[in-house]
């Protein structure tokens, strides 16, 4: 079995091979008995490789239609989706960024949002003010200086958001949209649907005896951890 | 109604304004079609570059587990197990895969010297200088070329390497440093490289997590390339209509430019995208743009289309709307043009009727009344005009009123246009007049619209003209009758004077035969008279003798002998002359008299050569004449001696001018009743424009040399009139001329008029 990961701030960081899918990776395959092999690669090349069977596993994954043909999703947090724009680009509202076409939104590639932002990206998609991105290093570096004037965060960038020229150059604008559940990827071509129930009981389970909650106090303090750990499951 | 009116430029603007919108969508589908396209080129060349970087990474994951199962030391393994890998072309871009020891400060001089003892004795640790530690390369494979280098750099003194090697030491996977200058490329115009490094741990030590991986370092082992030949490696071809440029970190900056594809560019780039890479855990920015063959290559020019066809059908819509609604009024339009036109033609017409200075008339083409008559009409005619616009033609016309009936006709159907007709006028008076007559339609009827013009004046100018012509006629035909009657006599006075000419002409023939004769006559009356004369003399010398008384008898019978002897010539002299007398008798008497009797031919004409002879007798030709001796003849011997005299004197005089010898001939056939009679030469011949005029009455050649003109037209008269026969001449110019004369033996008797207008002519058939 496989299971790739990839880098985004608290969830994954290839530098120091940890983060938050790490330790709930190797809880998961500890829990399974299986030998799993673990790697890592860009969020697009995940995806694509799910599509295509090759990889059964990934994390923290949010799921919209075209995923849900060949990928199955075993829940176990949600969180909100943020933009977060240059000060000096003159932003209040989502609004005011899609209405001047100098701006542009750095975006991971092959990342999917909550509906709003989904909304906004791809409207700024078709204006072809977008920049792509491998991982979200380069975007906070584009930023930075002045490449990109948008990009949207999770609770995982935060830590970014508190280094000092990164908290002065930039605000915070929320998508008013409910949390949106992330979970266990699985390839719909590589595991059957009993295999799948199985690895979603095993969530559940990590979930149910504090597990999930443990990992995600390691990074994020106890109220955002409760707050993206206690959701209802669709 | 104004909405009405405005209808056509309202549809205009609707179709104007849907071709927009279709326009708009077709442009837009379009633009989102080309952006897709782009969006998936990017996303392909993204994907290239990953997937090549992993693949590296796999490579150097295979010599980390060499060196897990060898020791870095070893280095013939590591330097089969390179060479195993068989770097093909996808690998090519690979420049050198080595080995990097981690050497702590303390261990550096133990490490040199255990360098010197494989062999490399000048090993040092380059840069040199006191460090916490060295990363030295200590084995560079495969050992070719620019890799037979020296070992001993220290990649960990090198900022931008030693990142990546931290990177790589802390997360145990593969990173890949900045942009780098090679060790192995020196100079400043070295291709940009970047180097992969992947760590190598103290075996047997954990190394699950940061810390332990730090602790347990070994070294690295590493891939160096050159950017130029990894892409190079990586697209067997460009992506179409796309040129990339690579960057080092987010910075598109000429510093940190990586690769820069030559870019195809004559306008602002449709789609352009900076997208980052994380590889290795560093960033790269690919710059994509399209080129110019880009929306060529992808693009649909049906916006283009549409905004045309929609436009022209709009316009078209609009101009279709504007037509029908426009269509009664138009009408209307036009038919109060049409009207207006009418009215001014009919005003027109009635301007040219009443005002012409011409007579003008409208007739009923049936009953003959007249319709209508101008103001000039009823001044011509006499009547007033409300008095002749209901007059019957016929009252005008002096034809019987049913011929006039019959004109109408021909005038309705257009059979005839024009006609002469005699009007007669309210006084009475008769005119001629033309008329030009033809049908037109007046209120639904058609009448005849005739136009009268007088011509007595001309007509009176005709016949006066015709009168002169008949007078001069007659005076032309007196004065040729004069003329004629002058001719006439003129005429006469000319044949008179021919026949003068002829009998002149005949007398001074006849003074040539005089001539002729006396010189014949001339030698037997001189030899006459000479023996005359001895005969004297004899008899006086014997009576001498006697009277002497010596005379002998002897000497007697000699002078007997001797005047018997000169007796005898005198007799035949005289005897001579005497038959020559006889035979000039003849001839002039023929000639002078005409008359006709029996004759011998032969006889005949040797007395006319014979008389003519000695003319000739100087002259080089020779005259042979060869005619039978019994033709006889019953004819008027005169004038055939003369035209035989004629044709002879004729040759005579022309033939043989300029010759030194010739013959004249004369011969005759006959049968029982005719004689042909032939008289040619071997001389100069004629050429045949005189030879058609030579019996043309004072036709001469020689004029003022004698010739008369008249001999051979006085001949041919004498032949052709009273010998009743015919004479002919032939010539063959250069071989002489022939005469052929044919009569009757018996010649016709003469009734009236023997030598007036009797002639033939008859010309040559010979040459």
């Amino acid at each position: 079995l496989t299971l790739a990961l990839h880098d985004h701030g608290l969830l994954y960081s290839a530098a120091t091979d940890s983060g938050i899918d790490k330790d709930f990776a190797d809880e998961l395959i500890r829990r399974s008995g299986c030998k799993v092999a673990v790697s890592f690669m860009p969020r697009a090349r995940i995806w694509q490789l799910i599509e295509s069977g090759a990889l059964d596993f990934s994390l923290s994954g949010i799921t919209n239609a075209e995923r849900d043909r060949f990928a199955a999703f075993a829940w176990y947090f949600s969180n909100k989706y943020y933009l977060l724009v240059r000060k000096d680009a003159g932003v209040r509202g989502l609004p005011d960024f899609e209405r001047n076409r100098d701006l542009q939104l750095g975006v991971i590639r092959s990342f999917r949002y909550s509906e709003t932002a989904n909304r906004f990206v791809d409207t700024l998609h078709d204006a072809n003010r977008l920049s792509q991105a491998g991982g979200l290093t380069p975007l906070y570096q584009a930023l930075i200086l002045n490449r990109i004037q948008g990009m949207i965060i999770e609770p995982f960038d935060y830590p970014a958001l508190e280094e000092k020229q990164i908290r002065d150059l930039t605000a915070i604008i929320e998508f008013n949209d409910p949390p949106v559940p992330h979970g266990v990827i699985m390839s719909r071509k590589a595991l059957s649907m009993t295999e799948q129930k199985k690895w979603r009981e095993l969530v559940e389970g990590m979930r149910a005896d504090g597990t999930v909650r443990r990992i995600f106090e390691k990074y994020f303090k106890p109220e955002l951890a409760a707050a993206m750990v206690d959701f209802q499951a669709p | 109604m104004s909405l009405v009116r405005l209808l056509p430029a309202l549809i205009l603007v609707a179709a104007l304004g849907i071709t927009g919108l279709a326009w708009n969508h077709e442009r837009q589908v379009t633009q989102k079609a080309l952006q897709s396209q782009f969006d998936f080129l990017l996303r392909e060349t993204i994907g290239r570059v990953e997937q090549r970087m992993a693949t590296y990474e796999q490579m150097l994951r295979g010599v980390q587990g060499l060196l897990a199962i060898t020791e870095p030391t070893d280095r013939d393994a590591f330097s089969n197990y390179v060479g195993a890998l068989q770097f093909d072309p996808n690998f090519a871009s690979i420049q050198a895969v080595g080995i990097i020891k981690r050497v702590p400060a303390a261990l550096a001089p133990s490490h040199v010297a255990s360098m010197r003892r494989l062999g490399f004795n000048d090993y040092v640790i380059q840069p040199a200088g006191v460090r916490e530690v060295y990363a030295p390369v200590i084995q560079r494979e495969p050992y070719v070329g620019r890799n037979r280098m020296r070992p001993g750099f220290d990649a960990w003194s090198d900022p931008v390497r030693r990142s990546a090697m931290e990177r790589a030491r802390d997360s145990g996977m593969a990173a890949i440093s900045g942009k780098v200058q090679l060790v192995v490329d020196s100079g400043a115009d070295a291709p940009a490289g970047f180097v992969m490094y992947m760590p190598i741990y103290t075996r047997g030590q954990a190394q699950d997590n940061l810390a332990g991986r730090r602790a347990h370092l070994a070294g690295w082992i590493f891939a160096s390339f050159r950017m130029s030949d990894v892409i190079a490696s990586l697209y067997g071809e460009k992506p179409p209509g796309l040129a990339f440029s690579l960057f080092d970190g987010v910075e598109p900056t000429e510093a940190a430019l990586l690769y820069r594809a030559a870019e195809t560019r004559s306008r602002p780039a449709a789609f352009a995208a900076n997208e980052y890479l994380v590889v290795g855990g560093n960033t790269w920015t690919l710059s994509v743009r399209s080129q110019d063959d880009f929306e060529t290559r992808f693009g649909r020019n049906s916006a283009l289309i549409i905004a045309a066809t929609g436009v022209s059908l709009g316009l078209l819509l609009a101009l279709l709307t504007w037509l029908i609604l426009t269509a009664r009024t138009r009408a209307l339009q036009l038919a109060a043009n049409m009207t207006q036109e009418i009215r001014e033609s009919e005003a027109r017409f009635r301007d040219f009727f009443e005002k012409n200075s011409s007579v003008m008339l409208l007739i009923d083409p049936t009953s003959g009344e007249i319709k209508e008559a101008n103001e000039t009409a009823a001044t011509y005619y006499g009547y007033p005009r409300t008095q002749l616009a209901g007059m019957l033609i016929d009252e005008i016309n002096t034809l019987p009123p049913e011929r006039v009936a019959e004109e109408r006709q021909k005038a309705l159907h257009e059979e005839r246009n024009y006609f002469l007709f005699q009007h007669r006028l309210a006084s009475g008076e008769l005119r001629d007049v033309e008329v030009h007559s033809s049908p037109v339609v007046s209120g639904g009827r058609t009448l005849l619209f005739s136009i009268a013009h007088d011509v007595t004046a001309r007509k009176q100018a005709e016949q006066r003209v015709v009168e002169t012509l008949r007078s001069s006629e007659k005076d032309l035909e007196g004065r040729v009758n004069e003329r004629t009657a002058e001719l006439s006599s003129t005429i006469e006075r000319l044949k008179q004077t021919q026949v003068d000419l002829a009998q002149a002409d005949k007398l001074a023939s006849l003074g040539a035969l005089v001539a002729g004769v006396a010189h014949e006559l001339n030698t037997p009356i001189g030899n006459a008279l000479t023996m005359a004369s001895a005969l004297e003399e004899a008899a006086i010398e014997l009576d001498a003798m006697v009277a002497a008384g010596g005379l002998r008898r002897s000497v007697l019978a000699a002078h007997a002998q001797k005047s018997k002897g000169m007796a005898a010539i005198v007799t035949r002299s005289c005897l001579r002359a005497a038959s020559l007398i006889a035979s000039f008798k003849r001839v002039a008497v023929d000639q002078t008299s005409e008359q006709r009797r029996k004759f011998d031919l032969h006889a005949l004409v040797d007395d006319n050569v014979a008389a003519i002879k000695p003319s000739f007798k100087k002259a080089p030709w020779i005259i042979e004449v060869d005619i039978r001796a019994d033709i006889g003849c019953d004819s008027y011997p005169g004038p055939l001696g003369q035209v035989i005299t004629n044709l002879i004197q004729n040759a005579a005089a022309h033939a043989f001018d300029g010759r030194t010898s010739g013959t004249l001939r004369v011969y005759a056939t006959c049968d029982a009743e005719m004689v042909e009679m032939i008289v040619e030469d071997d001389g100069k011949g004629m050429e045949p424009a005189v030879l058609a005029h030579i019996f043309e009455p004072f036709y001469t050649t020689k004029l003022g040399q004698g010739g008369s003109g008249l001999g051979l037209s006085v001949s041919l008269n004498i032949v052709t009139g009273v010998l009743g026969g015919t004479l002919q001449a032939s010539s063959d110019p250069g071989y002489g001329s022939r005469f052929t004369l044919r009569f009757p033996r018996i010649a016709p008797s003469q009734v009236a008029q023997p030598r007036k207008d009797r002639r033939r002519r008859e010309q040559p058939s010979e040459g």
